[in-house]
């Protein structure tokens, strides 16, 4: 009997005791603690990269970057812990993504950064830190003339091909639709699906119908359809012929898309099209880096932008300006820390060390290119005008993106409907969308 | 047997029966099979060949898994997690089912009618509301915030296998406890506790599974990488295993979560095939 | 009551009670006063708006079209076939094959792997290039068929499987236990009597385990609204899930608190969380008026 009692007090003590041990998991804040919530997974090529930054600069200045990698849903919680008072004093995303959750319109809650891009000297004694970015590019994501965002990554997007296939093939990187549409074909007639689409990502699945739409009529015009309560702007013809572009690639159309594209659970397309299964693919400038594991010998990245099209108010100039960096929340407690961040991984030689490491294009704009990104840089230096990624709509109208384009836009990219359903249910969709709020 | 035809001893049906069942233990065992073998290649063999053998068994998966991506501390977070629920809710719980099944006392049913209510209320009904009562507690992000969680939604169920079992212990073994002059909470600790051992050890075993293996309210409540637990953590890196193309490490990572749960199935399967049937045939 | 009794009933009862009702009751009672606002939730900010977002629920076309729809598609489909399993391997296990109980546990040992495991099992399982179902149609010189298993059309069947695979275990185990307690004698005389196997499991055997199978069926229920990991954990979280991966669980989830794309619109999610309780209430009702025999024991 006394060894039971002695069982039943040790499990009322464990009990007791666990929840002051759980307790003790709280971590304290320190003074020379820079705290950092990022977008990363623990692992990933940025992840590491992050990590020996943290090192470097705790060595350099004393400072502990205690890094929490909370992966891409790193926005949908963070929120909590700001209204907690447990501040983080660097957040990160892409722009995108920082401004819709974070300059909204109950508030902004993250701090301007315009000082610190115009009034503080860069890391090798530039006159500023602007200086080592292209203006119209960190400019892009302003709101209300404030600057709140701090870049370290370039993206764009664009067709990836392996040149080492085109040449076989007695093919080359085509500019405007028609040539698209005849690589596409070759392609085709020898056996290979021309064109690779994870179709489980709607997000994927979007680029074609933005990137139409931004060749016919230049940036902002989804952007404006969106917003419209009336939907009447979807019947302006730009928007037709746009869904009639990528009809054409559809099953509905010349079917140019990899069988089983509309299933096709990511990252299968890319690893195919990385094992030279499979002609280009639509995607951002990470490509390259999540395919390095599955890519065959000899393939060699090239990279082409959206083509033109005839007549159309867009072209190869309009490049996608897609930034991925930092926020300093207003209640930060280390935010001179966080700046001294930022200056200290925009020194060249840490960009350059982004790039090689990471296999993407750094924001400074004096950094080096990853050798399998040199593909883009003709058109980076070409470009005459920049704009938002999927024209700003994702941080704009959120919702109205991910409840009412993506499932329209799906059927279409999957040729399950005609370029004037399209318009049709685009137009009734967004009206109840509105009607609704 | 009325099914016609025989062959030996076996008749058709039994023969039919031993098929289709050889056939869908042999998918899952296959499966798992072809996992492991996947999670013992390298990228490129995977992507080459699915069906080939691994060449040289590459444990540089597992290990950068378990490292690199951390599914090491997700287990210990889980296990922190996990074991303090459990114990706390056969700590809180036993002592009221007992109540709730053998001492009389007004509004007895209707106590326990409130309590087996709480089984039929989708926890999704709560989860915002108890998002913001644990966030003005500051238990966010926060271990035992999500333990006293766990604990709470955990009772309607425990106390309701225990009041079960309690319920079965014959009426004689109090009296002759009073008898002897022994109090109430005496006998509880004593005599009533300890034969209710199978009772407790299938509570425990059946919440230890579904606890470990809990996935929305980790999600909900738990947002600091440092703190995930398994299945929180599982998810994490499926994502940035995508990210990085690397699926055989995802095929690793797979394995890793899924052997412990089959080395406690072996050992408890009994303890919790019988917990299980219990909760229902008694209900 | 002996008085004598009424410490022991106090401190016993007190501390389950007391985080039974904290944690428990008084959020979900709360949730029915949220669900009549509109809350972003960190503000104290609190616009009373009565039932309007009930009524946005019933404007919502995603929400009847794809959520709702997957909702009782889970439970009516997913229960049809996980008990028709559940029955068919309980009535083939009782055939008495070698191996007996290590079958049984195979078939139940789903149920308690992980569902995010399960999730990326079954994600292979399906992947159009290098799954392990084509790979087997390829292998058997089926190549030319190769179906998309994940396509938007057959995306929900799709995920539905992998959630019978997993579910059917745990029931099967439950039935074929109280089938095997039904008396032996009452089937042999059925049986003497001449009627068929089909039959003796209509009229005899079913009606024995009559108890056991109701309260299973409306654990179903609840279990199959409350379904949240598997869908959610479907592809990982890269983006927004597809139409075939949302339930009711998933987009009330994601309305609260988000995933990519940031809404924070908590009386809306929780109006959700009150039509989930209603479902379970309404199931619970039919059922057991529908199937009632007698009263059903506790």
């Amino acid at each position: 009997m006394k060894k039971r009692t002695i069982l039943a007090a040790c499990l009322i003590a464990t009990v007791l005791a666990a929840p002051l041990f759980a307790g003790g998991q709280r971590e304290k804040v320190q003074e020379d603690v820079l705290e950092y919530a990022s977008m990363w997974n623990p692992g990933e090529p940025q992840a590491v990269y992050m990590e020996e930054m943290a090192r470097k600069f705790e060595a350099e200045t004393g400072i502990r970057v205690d890094i929490s990698f909370a992966g891409r849903d790193v926005l949908t919680k963070i929120r909590s812990r700001i209204l907690m008072g447990d501040v983080p004093d660097i957040v990160e995303q892409d722009f995108s993504e920082l401004a819709g959750a974070f300059l909204r319109n109950d508030g902004i809650l993250v701090q301007p950064l315009t000082d610190f891009f115009y009034q503080t000297p860069g890391p090798e004694g530039q006159p500023t830190m602007m200086d080592l970015f292209d203006e119209n590019v960190i400019t892009l994501y302003a709101h209300n003339n404030e600057i709140y965002f701090f870049p370290y990554e370039f993206i764009t997007s664009g067709f990836f091909y392996d040149k080492t296939l085109f040449a076989e093939q007695g093919l080359s990187a085509p500019r405007t639709w028609d040539e698209f549409i005849q690589v596409n074909r070759d392609l085709k007639a020898a056996g290979i699906p021309p064109l690779a689409l994870d179709g489980n990502i709607s997000f994927y699945n979007a680029y074609y119908y933005y990137w139409a739409l931004t060749r016919v009529m230049g940036p902002g015009h989804l952007a404006r359809a969106a917003g419209d309560r009336t939907g009447k702007t979807w019947d302006e013809p730009g928007y037709l012929e746009a869904a009639r572009m990528v009809y054409q690639l559809s099953a509905g159309g010349e079917n140019f898309f990899q069988p089983g594209y509309a299933g096709s659970n990511y990252p299968a397309a890319q690893a195919d099209w990385a094992l030279n299964r499979s002609g280009s693919i639509l995607c951002g400038t990470w490509i390259p880096s999540e395919t390095r594991e599955q890519t065959v010998d000899g393939f060699e990245v090239g990279f082409y932008p959206f083509p033109e099209v005839p007549g159309g108010a867009g072209s190869v100039g309009d490049v996608e300006a897609y930034l991925i960096g930092f926020a300093v929340p207003v209640e930060a407690k280390n935010p001179e820390a966080a700046r001294e961040f930022m200056r200290f991984i925009s020194r060249k030689e840490h960009a350059n060390q982004l790039a090689r490491d990471t296999i993407n294009i750094a924001a400074r704009t004096d950094a080096a290119y990853p050798r399998l990104l040199e593909g883009v840089r003709p058109t980076l230096e070409g470009a005459q005008r920049f704009h938002v990624s999927y024209d700003g709509v994702m941080q704009l109208y959120p919702e109205w993106f991910a409840n009412v384009f993506y499932p329209v836009d799906n059927a279409l990219v999957f040729g399950n409907i005609t370029p004037e359903e399209f318009i049709s249910r685009m137009k009734a969709d967004t009206i109840a969308f509105w009607r609704n709020r | 047997m009325t099914v016609a035809g025989r062959i030996g001893k076996l008749t058709w049906w039994e023969i039919f029966a031993r098929a289709l069942l050889y056939l869908w233990c042999g998918f899952s065992i296959f499966v798992f099979l072809w996992v492991i073998n996947s999670s013992l290649k390298t990228n490129r063999e995977f992507f080459s060949n699915i069906w080939a053998l691994f060449s040289t068994p590459q444990t540089a998966n597992y290990e950068k898994v378990w490292v690199t991506y951390q599914l090491g501390r997700y287990f210990i977070n889980s296990l922190l997690l996990v074991l303090p629920s459990v114990l706390a809710l056969l700590a809180i719980s036993a002592p009221a089912a007992y109540v709730l099944a053998r001492i009389p006392f007004p509004f007895r049913e209707g106590l326990t009618r409130i309590v087996s209510f709480g089984m039929g209320i989708p926890y999704q009904l709560l989860l915002v509301p108890l998002f913001f009562l644990l966030f003005r507690l500051g238990l966010i992000n926060n271990l035992l915030g999500l333990i006293l969680v766990y604990v709470a939604l955990s009772v309607p169920f425990t106390v309701f296998l225990l009041l079960g079992y309690f319920r079965t212990l014959p009426r004689t073994l109090e009296e002759a406890a009073e008898i002897d002059g022994c109090g109430p909470i005496r006998t509880f600790f004593q005599i009533m506790l300890p034969l209710a051992r199978n009772g407790l050890v299938a509570a425990a075993v059946l919440n230890f599974v579904g606890l470990w293996n809990e996935f929305l309210l980790a999600l909900t409540f738990l947002n600091r990488q440092s703190l995930y637990p398994l299945s929180r953590g599982l998810y994490a890196l499926q994502g940035s295993l995508q990210y990085t193309g690397d699926w055989v490490s995802l095929f690793a990572a797979f394995t890793l979560v899924v052997i412990p749960t089959f080395l406690l199935f072996i050992l408890l399967s009994r303890t919790i095939v019988a917990g299980m049937t219990m909760g229902a045939v008694k209900e | 009551m002996k008085r004598k009794h009424l410490p022991m009933v106090v401190t016993f009862l007190a501390p389950c009670l007391l985080l039974y009702g904290g944690l428990f009751l008084y959020p979900a009672g709360r949730a029915f006063y949220v669900s009549l606002f509109d809350w972003s939730g960190f503000t104290a900010d609190m616009r009373f708006i009565g039932l309007g977002n009930f009524q946005e629920l019933l404007r919502d076309r995603h929400f009847w079209r794809v959520v709702m729809a997957n909702s009782f598609g889970i439970i009516f489909f997913g229960g049809i076939l996980t008990f028709a399993i559940a029955f068919f391997l309980s009535g083939l296990i009782a055939t008495g094959p070698r191996g007996k109980g290590f079958m049984r546990g195979l078939i139940y040992f789903p149920s308690i792997i992980n569902p995010v495991a399960v999730a990326i099992l079954w994600s292979f399982i399906y992947n159009h290039q290098y799954g392990l179902l084509n790979g087997f149609l390829r292998a058997i010189g089926l190549g030319h068929i190769q179906p998309t298993w994940t396509a938007p059309e057959t995306l929900f069947w799709a995920i539905l499987v992998a959630l019978v695979w997993m579910y059917s275990g745990f029931y099967f185990v439950i039935l074929s236990s109280a089938l095997e307690r039904v008396p032996p004698d009452q089937i042999e005389s059925a049986r003497i009597e001449g009627a068929s196997e089909v039959r003796i499991f209509f009229s005899v055997k079913i009606p024995m385990i009559w108890d056991v199978l109701i309260t299973t069926i409306i654990y179903w229920c609840i279990a199959a609204v409350k379904e949240f990991s598997l869908l959610y954990a479907w592809g990982g979280g890269v983006d927004v899930p597809q139409a075939g991966a949302q339930n009711l669980a998933t987009y009330m989830y994601i309305t609260a608190f988000g995933r990519r794309v940031t809404m924070y619109r908590m009386g809306y999610s929780t109006a959700m969380g009150v039509v989930m309780f209603l479902i379970v209430v309404a199931f619970y009702l039919v059922i057991t008026r529908v199937t009632k025999r007698d009263e059903i024991q506790y």
